[in-house]
């Protein structure tokens, strides 16, 4: 090795003590993150969830249900139930049900959907994700995502 | 200004106080230029704004509890039961808003006078900085009433940052304390909004004023062609320019009132996550980029309301020409206009679209771009989306 290679030991403890300071802020920082990052996880929920009655449950009507704590759309159409999740594909504003239209609306920005949750007007860009809905004894269940 | 002479020996006796007193009384009695006027208050303002923003926030402190529970509950107390609580929030709410107006005035005023300009090119910087540490000021304010406007306001400017590429959803989920806008993200907005912020507003105002102090107020004079200060002629900052931000303080005090009992503020409706009401605006600080972000997709819409912010950051070193007087500096002054008239412009749309307006005895609706669209004389109903969710009123409707 010729001599311009070669570390001083001075360099070397340069080296040493700032590699020192930067573990030591690292390890300062990095629980101070982690403390910040959300804690709290939601696992896979199974369970299912009334929206009514079908009896009482108009064609052409809708209600908001929530599943697992997230808001979900549920439609009675002429060719049964369907449900999707609530929340705008867009800016995450909670869609409604428009009668007149018989489309999903957004009241944010004018965002529609149709019976099939894909975005037909405004900024949408994705098709709101659709959930299970079975009928049982007559009670409308609503599945999670 | 001397201090009482038993107090001032007291003080002599133990510290060297000579040293303190040159400092203050070269710092009151600082020549300023002879150009220095009522323009010039309005930094003076800002800081003066930003006290009472720390007062009247202490103030409510006191009342406020920030968990989904108790905090629409306990501002509705402040404003219904404890004694002027509708006073010190007013002077709070109102006091945000004429505190962005006022450093906004403020950057013009440093902009079209050429102050920017070397050798002051980081007291611009700082200036930028705590713009937007004041308007984030007010964003997680917005959010402690928890009420139907503030809960959903946030909803969508915390899901806008999810479409920063790559980082965006780490962002989000940050602010958020989790994936959709809880107690979790009142409790993360209020350490933000009463701890954080105002220690790094506090510093860099701090920075920022020291900055101005050592280097003084810019001239109108050419960059490196700035002559010293002829004391003659010059403007003492006590008593003349003193008086002057004493006339202003006063009618600011005035207007700060005038605004509480004009239109006072509102509380509205709890937060409910599971209806959004109509017509969810932002702060009229934030229309513009509001509106700007309907006319792109998510991700690209960022990257344009980004340029904005950017542009003023960076303004001091793209702007290398040595002229300070606005009429010898045509380029500068105009992209400045334009931005301004643009800024005014946009944020108008967007505090008109989807509203149903009477113009000369003619109804519109104005949609989601801001376009109008003449409405028959008896069609009363609004097109959509006008059918879904409760009524409600605009976040700049206070």
């Amino acid at each position: 090795m010729s001599d311009e290679k070669r570390i001083s030991r001075r360099s070397f403890l340069d080296w040493v003590l700032t590699g020192g300071l930067v573990a030591w802020a690292v390890g300062f920082v990095a629980p101070v993150l982690s403390y910040v990052w959300p804690a709290q996880r939601r696992g896979p929920s199974t369970q299912t969830v009334s929206a009514g009655q079908a009896a009482d449950f108009p064609e052409w009507q809708a209600k908001i249900v929530a599943v697992s704590g997230h808001p979900v759309i549920v439609v009675h159409t002429p060719q049964g139930f369907r449900a999707f999740s609530a929340i705008c594909t867009h800016l995450g504003c909670v869609v409604g049900w428009d009668p007149q239209r018989r489309e999903i609306a957004c009241p944010c920005h004018g965002g529609f959907f149709d019976l099939d949750g894909r975005p037909v007007a405004g900024p949408p860009p994705r098709p709101l994700p659709e959930q299970g809905v079975v009928v049982i004894n007559g009670e409308v269940m609503v599945k999670p995502a | 200004m001397k201090l009482p002479p038993r107090i001032h020996d007291w003080l002599a006796q133990r510290f060297d106080i000579g040293v303190a007193e040159k400092f203050a009384d070269d710092q009151l009695h600082k020549p300023l230029p002879q150009a220095t006027g009522f323009w010039h208050t309005f930094g003076s303002l800002s800081l003066f704004l930003f006290v009472n923003q720390v007062v009247t926030g202490i103030l409510l402190m006191i009342y406020y509890r920030p968990t989904t529970n108790t905090a629409f509950e306990s501002v509705r107390f402040i404003m219904t039961k404890a004694h002027f609580g509708w006073l010190i929030r007013g002077l709070h709410a109102w006091g945000a808003t004429l505190m962005i107006l006022c450093v906004l005035i403020h950057m013009m005023r440093t902009f079209f006078m050429g102050a920017y300009k070397k050798p002051r090119e980081l007291t611009w910087v700082l200036g930028v900085f705590i713009l937007g540490c004041t308007v984030t000021f007010g964003f997680t304010g917005y959010l402690l009433p928890w009420n139907q406007l503030s809960y959903w306001a946030t909803t969508v400017g915390t899901e806008i940052t999810g479409a920063i590429p790559l980082v965006g959803n780490y962002i989000q989920l940050l602010l958020r304390g989790g994936e959709g806008v809880t107690g979790e993200t009142l409790a993360r907005f209020y350490v933000l909004h009463v701890v954080v912020l105002p220690w790094v507003l506090t510093m860099l105002i701090a920075t920022h004023l020291f900055l101005m102090r050592v280097q003084g107020l810019a001239t109108m004079e050419r960059v490196g062609e700035e002559k010293p200060i002829d004391k003659k002629h010059a403007v003492p900052f006590f008593p003349e320019h003193v008086l002057k931000e004493g006339v202003v303080f006063c009618v600011l005090i005035g207007v700060l009132v005038t605004l509480i009992m004009l239109w006072p503020v509102e509380l509205g409706e709890k937060a409910d996550p599971f209806v959004t009401p109509e017509g969810i605006k932002p702060e009229w600080y934030f229309l513009s980029t509001y509106q700007l972000l309907k006319y792109f997709p998510k991700t690209l819409g960022l990257f344009v309301s980004m340029i904005p912010p950017l542009l003023l950051l960076f303004w001091p070193f793209l702007d290398r020409s040595r002229e300070r007087h606005p009429k010898k500096r045509p380029i500068a002054v105009t992209v400045g206009i334009v931005a301004v008239v643009l800024a005014v412009a946009f944020g108008v749309v967007g505090h008109l679209s989807e509203t149903n307006v009477r113009i000369v005895g003619v109804r519109y609706h104005f949609d989601i771009y801001g376009v109008p669209h003449r409405l028959p004389p008896t069609d009363e109903a609004a097109p959509n989306p006008g059918t879904v969710g409760a009524k409600s009123r605009t976040a700049s409707e206070r």
